[in-house]
């Protein structure tokens, strides 16, 4: 502990001499602070304060310099701008000035030209040289819309003049118009109608050539002048338009659309005139060539009189750029006469069997030279080809006009009657028009090939051939149309043979068509017919029948006689068979279940053929019995001779059936049967047993009928058990057990046990031995 | 009556068109001869009991028709035969020739395989006899079937073609007892038909 205190007392003496050397230092340092103090104020106050006086001095007179300089610089500015704009002002009043007597000037020179213009354009009309005269006003139609131009100028004289202008040139037009109808002279029959052809016989076209040699009329300028005029004036064109629009309508369609009409050139010293004479003719419609002769034959003329007059003469006055007053009437009627030309030229000379396209050609080749001599003419233009390239598209012209004319004659025969009808049958070939045996040697190789492979093959033979008819349409009718119908589509294939690929091509599914139309058309036409008619339902069933026969091996017939673009597989019409025989078997069908439902309705009101010992039921019985038997015999005789023997017979007897069928399940039921009613119901069923068979009668020869009539139980599957009920009806219990034989006699496979036993039942009293009897049938 | 009849036995006739199906059969059960019997329409059925060894036995004779257009009828009538007298004009060598297609239908319909077959040559009275009786034989014996040449109109072989039949049926076991197993089954006597197995040597 006494160390600690040393320690602490020795600390403390420490800190105080410590403070003591820190103090001395301390005021030695405020003496140093004080010196530097002082020597800064004096610095401060002695040395800046002077120079800062001297600079403020200066301050203020650089301000005053400056103003100065800003007022000598303003003075300056306003008085020189001043003057400046009183210079440029003088200056702009001068040039205007300048500038608007420059105008006047030129106006005034305008004035003058345009005055001088239409004054020499007066001299010149009056002496009819129109050329200079048409220039002149166009010179003083430049002037005036030169002056048009100057919005500035008087606007009343301005309208005075353009009317001035205006009224002389429709003065010149008057005037080329008057003798433009002396150089062009069309002559119109007195009525108005242009159809006949005695009016177009009076119309005729004159074309002055010379100037009239009579002193007393002023000579007429050339049609070249009044042309060259006109097209100066710009009215060329219209006056063209409407020439060409004449042409037109009362020369060249009048001799396009009559074969009798032709064009005669009349040559006068001073004009040619166009007329016509009529040469008498069988032809409905012009052919091509001759048309196209006609037309050239005017159109010679035209060009040699009026068109290709010699404009050119003018060039020297060096304005008419290169009119060619052929192309401009071209242009104004070519669209029109073309169209003309093919409408009732062409379009009848497309023939109607391929064999005459080849004749074809020449007209074609006329087409081709009529276009070239129009070009020639420069009435067409270089790239215009109409005519040729319709004359050229013969192919499809003539496909067209073909697969046409093969529709429109494949519906007026669906829609023909149905019950106009042929038999037909294996034997008939002439059902069909005889394929020509192909011409080409190809095919003829083709076919002997075949024959030595068959005969090579000889001996592979079955011993048992088919019978040759096993693939043959059985004997029916049809209708003549479907027929005729078939005809058509072998004939129209025949002619793809021998056309152009597209046009075979064309005809090839124009003839599918027709077999899609028949499967829309005739179902559609003639669907109340077929629904009320079973005759009709029984031909509309062998039509279609007949028509799938055929369609089996349509494709294949022409299958090597076809172009080969069609030969890639798709030329058949397999696909269209199951359609067709869809269609005839719907048909009827749907008729075998109305006449179904008729019968049955008929046997409903039999009384369910119960209680048949009183009158009344008997009698409405064999009244529902007699009506079955007379519905089905007028069904056997309208189907007679119609359907094929096995439809028939199986139609039939289906009918047949139905009706037993509904019988036998009526008396199978009954649970009382007396043996009065036993005797009448048997005498019922023995009524069906003895007719049923008389209505199989599919032959019209009544003695061929008996085969069918025996095979009755053929074609009746309930037949046989109706004969068994039949029996049971008049059997007695020793009878029935006979009949049945263990289950081994015909009654058993006739009905079940259980129905004998209820018929049993029905028919005998509850004695012993009909005890005994039902035991045995187990 | 029918009391003592051991079994029903369903018997078939079939062959060729004319060959005298009907005429063997109207011999059989009425014995009548009709030398224009007209031409079997579907079919016709006749009942007939025979005694065969002491044993009494009730025939459903079902008389089919020949002509190619009833054909489709037939095959319903097979089912359940259980002998089948095939029958062959002997002077109409093509009725013998056809048999085999006969045989073929039989094979085809029959519902059963141990069915009793037996050849009929008819009309052995007459005196153009295209077809020998060994002929006939042979053919049967192929076949495994009876055989009995027979006329209708003198009466000749009819009876027995009948009998043998019934009596070849009986024999065979498991062809009808089936039906009728209460009643004891009297083998024959004759040993010569034993000898077979399944098809049984008939001949």
């Amino acid at each position: 502990a006494s160390f600690v205190t040393e320690v602490l007392a020795h600390s403390g003496s420490l800190e105080k001499e410590d403070l003591g050397t820190r103090i001395s230092r301390l005021t030695r340092r405020v003496e140093e602070i004080k010196g530097e103090v002082c020597n800064m104020i004096s610095k401060k106050y002695s040395e800046f304060l002077p120079t800062m006086q001297s600079a403020q001095a200066l301050v203020t007179q650089v301000d005053t310099l400056s103003n100065d300089i800003d007022q000598l610089k303003s003075r300056i500015e306003t008085e020189v701008c001043r003057d400046l704009h009183i210079s440029t002002v003088e200056f702009t009043n001068l040039k205007q000035q300048l500038e608007r007597d420059s105008v006047v000037l030129t106006l005034l020179k305008q004035l003058q030209e345009f005055s001088s213009a239409i004054e020499e354009y007066n001299s010149a009309l009056a002496e009819k040289k129109y050329i200079p005269a048409a220039r002149h006003l166009e010179e003083a139609q430049e002037c005036l819309k030169l002056l048009k131009s100057r919005k500035c100028f008087d606007l009343k004289m301005l309208k005075s003049l353009s009317m001035e202008l205006t009224v002389q040139k429709q003065n010149i037009l008057y005037h080329l118009g008057e003798d433009w109808q002396k150089l062009v002279v069309w002559k119109f029959p007195p009525a108005k109608d242009t159809s006949s052809l005695e009016s177009c016989l009076q119309t005729e076209l004159h074309l002055c050539t010379e100037q009239p040699e009579k002193e007393d009329m002023t000579p007429l300028p050339s049609i070249s002048s009044v042309l060259l005029a006109f097209s100066i004036l710009g009215e060329l064109p219209t006056k063209l338009k409407s020439f060409g629009q004449m042409l037109l309508k009362y020369i060249l369609k009048p001799l396009v659309t009559c074969p009798s009409l032709h064009a005669v050139i009349e040559r006068q010293p001073s004009s040619v005139s166009i007329c016509f004479e009529s040469l008498t003719t069988d032809l409905e419609h012009p052919s091509p060539p001759e048309a196209f002769a006609k037309i050239r034959l005017v159109l010679e003329v035209l060009q040699k009189q009026l068109l290709d007059l010699p404009l050119d003469a003018d060039l020297e006055i060096g304005k008419v750029p290169g009119i060619v007053l052929a192309e401009m009437l071209g242009e104004g009627i070519w669209e029109d006469l073309s169209e003309c030309l093919i409408r009732n030229c062409l379009v009848y000379s497309i023939p109607t069997n391929s064999s005459k396209l080849q004749e074809y050609e020449e007209i074609i080749q006329s087409t081709e030279e009529f276009e070239k001599f129009l070009k020639e003419m420069r009435f067409l233009k270089g790239d215009t080809t109409d005519l040729l390239k319709y004359a050229r598209n013969i192919n499809s012209h003539f496909a067209n006009k073909k697969c046409q004319d093969v529709i429109v004659a494949a519906r007026n025969l669906m829609t023909s009657e149905i019950h106009n009808t042929v038999k037909i049958g294996p034997d008939c070939k002439e059902a069909l028009p005889d394929l020509p045996s192909p011409d080409a040697d190809h095919k003829l190789q083709v076919q002997t090939v075949c024959k030595a492979q068959f005969t090579d093959a000889g001996n592979l033979e079955p011993e048992t051939s088919l019978d040759p008819q096993s693939f043959s349409l059985p004997t029916c009718r049809i209708s003549e149309a479907v027929k005729k119908l078939m005809e058509l589509a072998y004939q129209t294939l025949l002619e793809a043979t021998t056309s152009s690929d597209q046009c075979a091509v064309q005809l090839f599914y124009s003839v599918r068509n027709i077999f899609h139309l028949f499967h829309d058309v005739v179902p559609t036409y003639h669907k109340e017919n077929l629904r009320k008619l079973p005759q009709l339902a029984a031909i509309h069933h062998n039509n279609c029948m007949y028509i799938a026969h055929h369609l089996l091996t349509l494709g294949h017939q022409f299958r090597l006689r076809l172009a080969p673009i069609l030969c890639d597989g798709t030329t058949t019409f397999v696909d269209l068979v199951p359609g067709f025989r869809r269609l005839g078997t719907e048909c009827f069908l749907a008729q075998m279940q109305a006449q179904k439902g008729e019968l049955l309705e008929r046997l409903s009101s039999a009384r369910s053929f119960a209680n048949m010992d009183d009158e009344e039921n008997y009698s409405a019985a064999s009244k529902a019995v007699r009506q079955v038997l007379h519905q089905l015999r007028r069904l056997g005789i309208v189907w007679q001779d119609v359907l094929p023997v096995n439809i028939y017979c199986k139609a039939m007897g289906t009918l047949l059936n139905t009706a037993i069928a509904e019988m036998m399940s009526r008396i199978t039921a009954l649970e009382d049967i007396s043996t009065e009613d036993g005797d009448r119901l048997y005498s019922l069923c023995k009524t069906v047993m003895d007719e049923g068979p008389q209505v199989f009668a599919p032959l019209s020869d009544e003695n061929k009928n008996k085969k069918y009539q025996e095979e009755v139980p053929v074609y009746v599957s309930k037949w046989m058990p109706f004969k068994e009920l039949m029996i049971m009806l008049q059997a007695s219990l020793q009878e029935i057990g006979d009949r049945w034989a263990d289950g081994k006699g015909p009654l058993a496979t006739a009905f079940p046990s259980s129905e004998v036993k209820a018929l049993i039942r029905a028919l005998f009293q509850n004695t012993e031995r009909r005890a005994a009897a039902l035991a045995k049938i187990k | 009556m029918d009391e003592d009849v051991l079994t029903t036995l369903k018997i078939l006739i079939i062959g060729e068109s004319g060959v005298g199906k009907s005429s063997l059969l109207l011999r059989f059960t009425d014995d009548t001869f009709d030398p224009e019997l007209a031409a079997t329409i579907g079919v016709d059925f006749k009942v007939k009991t025979i005694s065969v060894d002491g044993n009494k036995a009730k025939l459903a004779i079902w008389d089919t028709a020949g002509q190619e257009r009833f054909r489709t009828l037939t095959p319903s009538y097979y089912r359940g035969a259980q002998g089948v007298i095939l029958v062959y004009d002997v002077t109409r060598r093509d009725t013998f020739v056809k048999l085999d297609n006969w045989l073929n239908e039989l094979e085809t319909y029959c519902t059963r395989n141990d069915i009793v077959n037996m050849l009929v040559g008819n009309k052995i009275d007459k005196e153009n006899r295209e077809v020998d009786r060994n002929e006939g034989l042979k053919f049967a014996r192929k076949h495994s079937m009876l055989f009995i040449e027979a006329s209708a109109k003198t009466c000749d072989g009819v009876q027995c073609a009948f009998e043998e039949l019934v009596e070849k049926i009986i024999q065979t076991p498991g062809l009808w007892e089936s039906e009728n197993q209460n009643k004891g089954v009297k083998l024959s006597h004759r040993e010569e038909s034993r000898g077979g197995g399944a098809c049984g040597g008939y001949c």
